[in-house]
């Protein structure tokens, strides 16, 4: 890890606390905006956590509904409730990192649910595993559907165990893990959590924040993938991410690409670099898609790399940079909405 | 030549136009002339042009580099381009080459290569072409080169900036002994007058105890000035009671990301952007060291500027950077990409007794022998009398 002073952390400053010794082993940490309807479920999970050793802070992001009162309301005296402002998950999630004691930071988001296993098997894969692993990401069932996505991780590649970024790993593999990484399923250090500076926070990023942090965790760390599913993951219920029409914003590491940069070891700067060409393909593709075709063709112009026809999603970008593929976007939408 | 503005290829092609006019030393004088393209904005009609200009076509509005050959005083025929890939372009050169009879043509991009190549001037005349290598990497530059190996081995002879690009060429299948390589210059009566430094770190708002860290060029991802931004933020992790600022000549599109990855590190207080300047020359004044953070370099003039400017240099080992500093000697060399090797190298100038006055010295006494338009002057005479001498046939008129 180079860059490893606290300024680092441009809205989190941690000042008094580095230096004391972990009261907790495990932080949870819900973001709770507008969940009314959701956040007794996922309360309910984390209570009934078979390891008990943990606290539970709740950042209410300025909900105008009433969900604060559900949190009061439950019966569980590890829960503490913060609010904030809106300022978006990266930036609640954040606020409840800088609140935490424990030695490790789980996160939760309001519409999802945990196993009652998972905290306890993930901190005990950890222990295995010893000092040196960062993080751990575990698997899920996806609801309302309820099947496990685990088949589909082994099919592109994942297996259980540990990995350490090396320039020889196919930069595909980096976007599936990184794929694969999700707050909800991941318990990491609370110390590399704040020395990388936590997830993006700032314009109220509603998408990929998490892998703006993903990514330097993957560039600087060890981190641990477990398939076995542990989680409850609810697409109907999620407001951000996954039920969004029209085209996503771009992720907040295409944007500062130059902050992942600054943070990446030398030997990596390749793989990254294919990492980051990756996925400006895919997303040019989706704002190809949705019409917007030279903002497309500029963000793949600005990550280009040798090479980059091998990589996945290149040819379908050749089309998605034009007017053309703009127009077959619109055909295609024209013919489904049809 | 096709150039918009003036850029470092254009420059040297100017100031060799500027020498090469008169003979001295034996060597014999040349007397050079310009075409370049320009492209109709829109496709009304064609302003009239003044007739001391001879032009192929009436001409619109010279852009600055037509205005700096006529400043120059050297003959430039603007070729009318009406639109992209326009083939009548080639008729023009034909033109221009029937009214000027030169003995050599020599062509300075892939475009003006290939229609060397197209026209079939090649035929009958010398042809010296100038590779200056290329900045975009990816699909562009494969397609490049692929047309230019379609006419650059046709070349009587290809001059090229630096020994990487020439194993390029070579795999490129141009001839190896056709190749020649010239790097780039500086002029070296170019930092005459004593520049007044105070007033100029005043105005920047630099304070006198402050060592300045200097990068200059064009703000784009090769140029990697972002990595010089998180050295920057090693160099205060190494080193804390270094008081340091970093001055920035120039803009491009990646300056939003410099400013926000300043801002993340809490080094934006540190930088002062310049933006574009017309004379860099009070810039390197006030410098302490120089620092070329680029993931690919041709021959760079800014590197060279510095080192005739007596500022000491902390580079990355690309293209032909290598070629220019020996390490430890004329300047220092990193990897690309190591921004802890560049802040340690930065450090080490700006704090080891003497080291950087050893290394400007050095670098200043190198620049002046080898990389002289004086130099380059003489060389680029003696291929072209070689080639004259050599191929007697393919001399205009001669046929």
């Amino acid at each position: 890890m180079s860059t490893s002073n606290p300024n680092t952390c441009a809205t989190i400053s941690y000042t008094n606390r580095d230096n004391r010794k972990p009261e907790l082993r495990v932080s949870v940490i819900l973001p709770l905006y507008n969940k009314a309807l959701y956040v007794r479920r996922a309360l309910d999970s984390i209570s009934a956590q078979t390891f008990k050793d943990f606290e539970v802070i709740v950042v209410d992001d300025g909900s105008t509904d009433d969900g604060a009162r559900t949190v009061a309301e439950h019966e569980d005296e590890r829960v503490r409730l913060v609010s904030q402002e809106n300022a978006g998950p990266g930036a609640a999630r954040n606020r409840g990192a800088m609140e935490a004691r424990g030695e490790f930071l789980a996160f939760l988001d309001a519409d999802d649910e945990w196993l009652p296993e998972y905290l306890e098997e993930s901190l005990k894969l950890l222990e295995s595993y010893g000092k040196e692993v960062a993080a751990i990401t575990s698997g899920y069932f996806e609801y309302p559907s309820g099947i496990s996505r685990e088949k589909m991780w082994r099919a592109r590649g994942l297996e259980e165990g540990t990995y350490r970024l090396s320039p020889e790993i196919a930069p595909t593999l980096v976007t599936n893990l990184l794929a694969y990484m999700s707050p909800w399923s991941t318990v990491m250090c609370t110390d590399v959590f704040r020395k990388l500076g936590g997830f993006y926070d700032r314009e109220k990023c509603l998408y990929a924040e998490d892998a703006f942090l993903f990514l330097k965790v993957l560039l600087n760390e060890t981190v641990a993938i477990n398939l076995k599913p542990l989680v409850k993951f609810h697409v109907e219920a999620s407001g951000l991410s996954k039920n969004l029409k029209g085209a996503r914003p771009i992720e907040p590491f295409l944007l500062h690409p130059e902050e992942i940069e600054a943070v990446c070891p030398p030997q990596l700067k390749n793989l990254l670099s294919q990492v980051l060409m990756i996925r400006a393909l895919k997303t040019a593709c989706v704002l190809g898609y949705w019409g917007n075709w030279r903002e497309a063709a500029s963000i793949k112009k600005r990550f280009r790399v040798a090479g980059a026809w091998r990589l996945p999603y290149y040819t379908s970008s050749l089309i998605c940079c034009t007017p053309a593929g703009a127009g077959l976007g619109k055909l295609w939408r024209w013919f489904e909405s049809t | 030549m096709e150039a918009s503005t003036v850029t470092g290829p254009a420059k040297n092609l100017i100031e060799f136009c500027r020498r090469a006019r008169v003979a001295d030393n034996r060597l014999p004088a040349i007397n050079a002339s310009v075409a370049t393209f320009q492209r109709r904005l829109n496709n009304g009609k064609p302003v009239t042009s003044s007739k001391n200009e001879r032009t192929t076509r009436a001409a619109i509005a010279p852009n600055r580099f037509v205005a700096a050959l006529r400043d120059a005083n050297v003959t430039t025929y603007v070729i009318d381009e009406r639109f992209r890939f326009d083939a009548r372009v080639i008729e023009s050169l034909r033109k221009i080459v029937e009214q000027a009879r030169p003995d050599i043509i020599q062509t300075h991009n892939i475009k003006s290569h290939l229609l060397m190549k197209l026209s079939g001037l090649w035929k009958r005349h010398l042809w010296v072409a100038y590779h200056h290598g290329y900045t975009t990497t990816d699909l562009k530059m494969r397609v490049y080169n692929r047309i230019d190996r379609f006419s650059l081995p046709y070349a009587d002879r290809v001059v090229t900036v630096c020994d990487a690009f020439a194993r390029d060429l070579m795999r490129a299948g141009v001839h190896g002994e056709r190749i020649s390589v010239r790097h780039n210059t500086v002029r070296t009566d170019w930092m005459t007058e004593q520049q007044d430094r105070t007033s100029l770190k005043n105005h920047l708002g630099i304070q006198e105890t402050e060592r300045v860290v200097l990068a200059v060029g064009r703000f784009s991802r090769e140029k990697a000035i972002t990595d010089l931004v998180s050295a920057l933020g090693e160099l205060r992790d190494i080193n804390h009671e270094l008081s340091f600022k970093l001055v920035l000549v120039g803009d491009g599109p990646e300056r939003a990301m410099i400013e926000n990855l300043a801002r993340v590190l809490g080094l934006i207080d540190r930088i002062v952007f310049v933006g574009q300047v017309a004379d860099v020359r009070p810039y390197y004044a006030i410098a302490d060291v120089f620092a070329l953070p680029s993931h690919s370099e041709g021959s760079p003039n800014a590197l060279l500027e510095a080192m005739a400017a007596g500022v000491p240099t902390a580079s990355t080992s690309v293209g032909g950077v290598p070629e220019i500093i020996t390490h430890g000697e004329t300047g220092l060399l990193v990897a690309p990409h190591d921004t802890r090797a560049m802040a340690e190298a930065i450090n080490r100038i700006l704090t080891e007794e003497n080291f950087g006055e050893r290394l400007a010295a050095n670098a200043s006494a190198l620049v002046r022998e080898r990389f002289s338009p004086e130099a380059y002057r003489r060389s680029l005479v003696e291929i072209y009398s070689e080639l004259v001498s050599r191929s007697p046939r393919k001399i205009y008129g001669s046929a």
